[in-house]
């Protein structure tokens, strides 16, 4: 063990490396992991950190190898071969590993609590067995990777292996072929992740990271061929261009990490654009859904909202009430109302910028022309008199007696409501009035009416006490008083259904093509049908009410019940408040009129404009029993509902892989740096000065940024317009805006900005070139080694 | 080129660690060949690197004609070429740009530089090689590149570290004549050699030992 360890530490560089690699990775993998547990959100992608770290991890593997070389080469003199050899070879890099994984699940661990604490408000929960499965899983891949590495070291002969002198690592056909492989990858996620309708696949999830590492490769490649082609150009512009053409031309220790930095810029702008994405789209819901500044729950019915506004909000420029029937699995029938004559004043500009914006300006139109008669009542007095009825028959029996019952005067006036509660009511006065010209009054208590309650309909009947009676009975109802409120001064008319059940009687001769009801300066005349009631019709259930639509073909007005009424259809839109993309949004008071109670399912909320003053709000609250949301609350409920914490994964996916990025283009140049001094030195021997050689340098790293900033754009570009629309970045509802993914100027600059910063520091550092560190001197030195 | 009087060193003595020269005084007249033998690690290369301005002794002088070697930087004088026994190829260059290379740092134009750099390799029969990466040549191969360009930028001070070492009989009297006609031309060659064949061909022979000059 004391010389393995011994052989590890006279190898450190590389071993470090590996080491920080799989603790990136690992560590990376268990936040994002851990982070989507938390969050209820998919992990999946995770998936490009862990492509990236199978690419960055086979150079550190042949590395490795090359570095013990004559240790494999006098091992296999010695006789060790097959299964020995490759545990010679891997117990080095297995301790690296296991260091590397055990250090990653603890920066997991403690990366977990700062993310689900920082974002999801939620204390982090212990590592679950994905995570370190996960863990596991990628630090046998890393062993297999770092083998496959070495694997060409093995292959070599052994007169090369015992040779003191270095041979340099090829590009090899199965290189070449892979790198094809990267970009025929790239092109098939990009056409999947746009046909694909389901969930996507591996290849979509890798997409990014696989755009990335085929641009980066094509960045190599034309960085060789610009290079070469442009040497005899260079020739003409002095030795610092012409050093810096061939060394990108053939130096691996900056180009080869490339690849790694373009993909892990792509990976971070497709990040980037999707954070920026989904919280547009989060902002933009959330105003689409919730109507205005702050909202709050108030019960369960639409008319007992809207009395309460009308009751603390007289003057109607603060509080709003809406209701929404969602009905996400019936579309045709999703429906909202507002009171429309509130909307400009409370709602104001809170719509303005958005989607919804040409919709909100036109909710004004909404306005009906009836609304329900509404009352606070605590009686219900009627007066009616008789205008006709049947005069009394004289009967006579079979032993010749004669009898003439009295006829049948009692006349039964009912009016029904809506209480606030959003229960249904009525309550009837009974009248008798037994012959023309009979007047009575009577007046009943009415329960459930003290806080407010919309009239719905009346109902005139004849009393019969259950006896058959089919003669003429017109009665003239003088009075109708509910709490204060005249019904009478409401027109009224016979609804068709009552018609058509005394027209289905058998036992009577009905005609309904008569005139039943009489509106009359004196009162309400009613020739009340045969053994039912005739229920009466405010006037206006048969205007049309006016909708907003989107995106309904054959829009329905249904009232609060779910009733249908007549449509007029004012004006079409792509988004509507409260609704979305799809529904129907009418005014509450006109849905109200003659509607039963407001269905269940329907989201009643009371909306408080900009500026309402704290103690409405919070008469409001007590009223209501709930609590005001502000916009931010509906927004972070709607981002929480919808996944939108998957975009804060991704972002941790980009930031691991940008941590692998910067420690390849590391790892890079620290393998080369010995390498680059010496290459100095030489030609200080040759007499070209330290100076020629920065402007090399500086000439170098000047086109591998320019390139590296193209291609981090270029693939940026490319990723987030064939990619982000098919990753799972966001559960959209029903009916919501759609998530607009299109590229963004910045999302694509900044990663591509600090990719080029990377390569300018990192490269900066490699080719600062000091007079003690290549000093000619330095060859007589290596040699003396 | 008009001859000078030679390379001369002085009491050099340098340690670094250990006393690698101990008090050596020479010369190196120029128009002749000097060989320089003796075991390894007996101070020949820290001597041609003294001698060469590449080290800084730590007591006492090399002077040509009546200059200081030693520039202060560790940059051998421009009247100076070299041929490294680490040969000192750049890998990112082929052999014949690893040849003109030294002619263009010299001022030479690129063109003139390239066709002095083919003729050099031809002389050492090695100019089908010159579109090669040095990584791509044979250890003989490098060497010769090395010798190559070692000559071909005709220097005032040619100093060669076991310039023979991996070459056949053949590419070893190219090389010595080479040599030969450098000192014809009037430059100072010194040749660190532990060849016997080469010491024999040179004109003047200095053997160290343990950093101190036998004779």
């Amino acid at each position: 063990m004391s010389r393995v360890l011994r052989g590890a530490w006279s190898r450190r560089g590389a071993l470090t490396t590996l080491v920080l690699m799989t603790l990136v990775v690992v560590g990376g993998a268990v936040v994002v992991l851990q982070f989507a547990r938390a969050a209820g959100t998919s992990a999946t992608l995770a998936a490009p950190l862990l492509l990236l770290g199978a690419v960055a991890v086979p150079s550190i593997g042949a590395e490795l190898a090359v570095a013990r070389r004559e240790e494999i080469g006098l091992a296999r003199l010695r006789g060790i071969h097959g299964l020995r050899l490759w545990r010679f070879l891997l117990v080095e890099p297995l301790l690296a590993i296991l260091l590397g994984t055990v250090a990653g699940l603890a920066i997991g661990a403690g990366g977990t609590v700062l993310a689900t604490g920082g974002w999801l408000d939620d204390a982090a929960a212990p590592l679950g067995h994905t995570a370190l499965l996960t863990a596991a899983s990628t630090a046998g891949a890393g062993l297999v990777i770092v083998a496959l590495g070495a694997a060409a070291a093995l292959r070599e002969p052994l007169a090369v292996q015992v040779s003191t002198r270095r041979r340099p690592r090829r590009a090899t056909t199965l290189t070449i072929f892979l790198s094809l492989l990267v970009i025929v990858g790239a092109g098939v996620a990009a056409y999947r992740s746009r046909s694909a309708a389901d969930e996507p696949d591996l290849l979509v999830l890798l997409g990014p990271a696989l755009v990335g590492l085929a641009l980066g490769q094509v960045a190599i490649w034309l960085i060789r061929i610009f290079a070469r082609g442009f040497t005899p150009v260079t020739e003409k512009r002095g030795l610092g261009p012409f050093l810096a053409t061939r060394r990108l031309a053939r130096a691996d220790d900056l180009v080869t990490p490339v690849r790694l930095v373009v993909a892990a810029a792509v990976v971070g702008s497709l990040a980037l654009t999707g954070a920026v994405s989904v919280d547009r789209w989060t902002d933009a819901q959330s105003r689409v859904e919730s109507g205005g500044p702050r909202i709050i729950d108030a019960g369960d019915g639409a008319f007992g909202a809207q009395q309460l506004t009308e009751r603390l909000d007289p003057d109607g420029t603060h509080l709003l009430a809406t209701a929404l029937v969602r009905n996400e699995e019936r579309l045709g029938e999703r429906r909202a109302y507002v009171d429309a004559t509130r909307w400009d004043a409370v709602v104001g500009d809170f719509y303005d910028g958005t989607a919804a914006q040409a919709a909100s300006n036109a909710v004004p139109r909404l306005v009906g022309a009836a609304a329900p008669p509404v009352v606070s009542a605590t009686r219900f007095t009627v007066t009616a008199s008789t205008l006709r009825i049947a005069p009394p028959q004289t009967y006579t029996a079979p032993d010749g007696t004669t009898f003439t019952p009295e006829p049948l005067g009692s006349v039964d006036v009912q009016v029904d409501y809506v209480a606030a509660d959003n229960r249904s009511a009525s309550t009837a006065v009974t009248l008798d009035v037994p012959s023309v010209g009979a007047r009575a009054t009577g007046s009943v208590r009415v329960r459930d009416c003290a806080d407010g309650c919309a009239v719905t309909g009346m109902r005139v009947g004849r009393n019969t006490e259950s006896v058959f009676e089919n003669s003429e009975f017109v009665v003239l109802v003088e009075a109708a008083d509910l709490g204060g409120l005249d019904l009478l001064d409401q027109t009224w008319s016979p609804d068709p259904s009552s018609l058509e059940t005394a027209a289905n009687d058998r036992f009577t001769r009905f005609d309904p093509s008569g005139t039943f009801v009489v509106n009359r300066p004196d009162g309400l005349q009613v020739d009340l049908l045969p053994n039912t009631a005739l229920a009466l019709l405010l006037e206006g259930l048969d205007e049309p009410v006016p909708v907003l639509v989107a995106d309904v073909e054959d829009p329905l007005a249904l009232d609060l019940s779910g009733d249908d009424r007549v449509v007029q259809v004012v004006g079409e839109a792509t988004t509507l408040p409260l609704l979305g993309s799809v529904g129907v949004l009418s005014d509450l008071r006109t849905a109200a009129l003659g509607s039963g109670p407001t269905v269940p399912s329907t989201e009643v909320r009371i909306v408080a404009g900009e500026g309402t003053p704290q103690s409405l709000l919070d008469q409001v609250e007590q009223a209501t029993g709930s609590t005001w949301r502000p916009l931010a609350a509906v927004r972070t409920s709607l981002d929480q509902a919808n996944g939108g914490a998957q975009a804060r994964a991704y972002a941790l996916t980009a930031l691991a892989c940008a941590l692998v990025a910067l420690l390849a283009l590391g790892a890079g140049v620290a393998r080369h740096l010995r390498d680059y001094r010496r290459d100095v030195a030489s030609l200080r021997v040759l007499g070209i000065g330290l100076g020629t050689a920065r402007q090399a340098g500086r000439a170098e790293l000047l086109t591998l940024t320019v390139l590296v900033a193209g291609a981090a754009i270029a693939g940026g570009w490319l990723a987030v317009t064939l990619l982000l629309g098919g990753l799972p970045l966001l559960s959209l509802p029903v009916a919501s805006l759609p998530l607009d993914t299109s590229p963004r100027a910045w999302p694509l600059l900044v990663p591509a900005a600090l990719a080029a910063v990377a390569v300018v520091v990192v490269g900066g550092r490699a080719r600062a070139v000091r007079t003690w560190t290549t000093r000619p001197a330095l060859l007589r030195e290596e040699e003396g080694r | 080129m008009t001859p000078g009087t030679g390379l001369t060193m002085s009491d050099i003595t340098f340690v670094a660690g250990r006393t690698l020269l101990d008090d050596v005084s020479v010369t190196f007249p120029a128009g002749k060949v000097t060989a320089v033998s003796g075991p390894s690690g007996s101070g020949k290369t820290t001597l041609l690197s003294i001698a060469g301005g590449l080290l800084e002794p730590t007591s006492g002088t090399a002077l040509l004609d009546g200059q200081d070697m030693w520039t202060g930087s560790g940059d051998p004088r421009p009247e100076v070429a070299f041929i490294l026994q680490v040969y000192g190829l750049v890998p990112i260059l082929s052999a014949r740009e690893n040849v003109s290379i030294a002619l263009r740092a010299r001022g030479v134009r690129p063109a003139d530089a390239d066709e002095e750099a083919e003729a050099a390799l031809a002389r050492f029969s090695i100019a089908d090689l010159g579109e090669r990466q040095v990584e791509e040549l044979s250890g003989g191969q490098m060497q010769r590149v090395a010798c190559a360009r070692g000559f071909v930028v005709g220097a005032e001070v040619l100093l060669a570290d076991e310039p023979t070492s991996e070459l056949d009989e053949g590419n070893r009297a190219v090389v010595l004549g080479e040599l030969r006609a450098e000192a014809a031309r009037g430059a100072v060659v010194v040749v660190a050699t532990h060849d016997p064949a080469v010491v024999d061909a040179c004109d003047l022979h200095i053997a160290l030992d343990e950093g101190r000059v036998l004779r």
